[in-house]
């Protein structure tokens, strides 16, 4: 029986919490038509690359294309009056 | 003039070294506090939290954080909250500091807090012993963050912040999934905030959400996880002085 995508869907959604290269909660992850589709931040480049490797090995039989990006630091802070 | 600095879900791990330190060097002058609202590491191992403790050393501005849930994942908070503090960094949970600013007291009161949903769609305490303790959990952080808040209004500190990593709101959840709200935070939480009162509510854990909330009681929530405010931190000016009228060409 071919797995329901629902199912693999799930599999690798846990796999990016669990899997230490990983450990995100915040990938968002969709197949469509024999693909997966990872998107969302990440906190570094290693953990991005390593996204893209878990969901190889999770779901071999699908093509991957991994379009998370780090989350930039870099810009100045925003200044908010609240009281 | 109060000027609190923060972010939350930095998620430090051993490749996170020198990602965050250059962009704090010149926070003296942006801020007077740097508040961490939670999962500071990636898996809540003592050697990730140690990464962090070396970025934020000498800091020129107090450091005060809360734990998240990635936090406890080794089960080895009390070692991750040991590593934070031998580096000046202030770990609450269900405890408040008061900080002097320029003479004025502010007091950071601060709890990881938990989920359970809000009012009219989340958890109660009833039927099996797990689906309890899971609203009990949530209820006991709402009332040790409620103890905290109290303690500084009976000492007097007018200016309050709450910091938490779940959230006290569901705005500052917006664009997140509906139906891991019930993961994401809880009315409990907000609810002991507006009992008490406070400045503003500081929280992160939700990555795909919004910064800007309020409880149901009106008090301002933000929402600083990292990925919301995309950068190393935001400022929430407290007492701010009045901005100058702006003027118009003769």
């Amino acid at each position: 029986m071919i797995e329901p995508e629902d199912y693999a869907v799930q599999r690798l959604r846990d796999a990016l919490a669990t899997d230490e290269r990983v450990a995100e909660m915040g990938v968002q992850v969709d197949v469509v038509g024999g693909k997966v589709f990872l998107t969302g931040q990440v906190a570094t480049p290693q953990r991005q690359a390593a996204v893209g490797t878990v969901a190889a090995e999770v779901l071999p039989e699908y093509e991957v294309h991994n379009q998370t990006f780090v989350t930039p630091v870099g810009d100045p802070p925003r200044v908010e009056k609240i009281t | 003039m109060i000027r609190v600095a923060a972010v939350g879900d930095v998620h430090f791990g051993q490749d996170s070294a020198g990602t965050l330190r250059p962009h704090l060097e010149d926070i003296a002058e942006h801020a007077d506090v740097y508040l961490l609202a939670g999962d500071l590491t990636r898996l809540g191992y003592p050697e990730e939290a140690a990464v962090l403790a070396r970025e934020l050393r000498d800091l020129p501005v107090p450091v005060v954080a809360v734990l998240g849930n990635h936090d406890y994942h080794s089960d080895q908070e009390k070692a991750v909250t040991d590593v934070l503090e031998d580096a000046d960094i202030r770990v609450l949970e269900g405890e408040a500091v008061v900080l002097d600013v320029g003479g004025t007291p502010v007091g950071i009161a601060g709890v990881k807090g938990f989920g359970t949903g809000f009012a009219g769609a989340c958890g109660s305490d009833f039927g099996e012993p797990m689906m309890k303790a899971y609203v009990r959990h949530a209820q006991e952080a709402a009332d040790r963050l409620g103890g905290a808040l109290e303690d500084l209004a009976r000492a007097g500190i007018e200016h309050r912040v709450a910091l938490m990593h779940y959230s006290p709101s569901e705005g500052t959840l917006r664009g997140e999934r509906l139906e891991i709200y019930p993961f994401l935070g809880s009315y409990l939480l907000g609810e002991a905030v507006d009992r008490v009162g406070a400045d503003v509510a500081i929280h992160g854990h939700a990555h795909a959400g919004t910064e800007k909330g309020l409880t149901p009681g009106g008090i301002q929530v933000r929402n600083v996880a990292q990925p919301v405010i995309n950068r190393a931190y935001n400022v929430y000016c407290l007492d701010c002085p009045p901005e100058p009228a702006a003027t118009t060409g003769a």
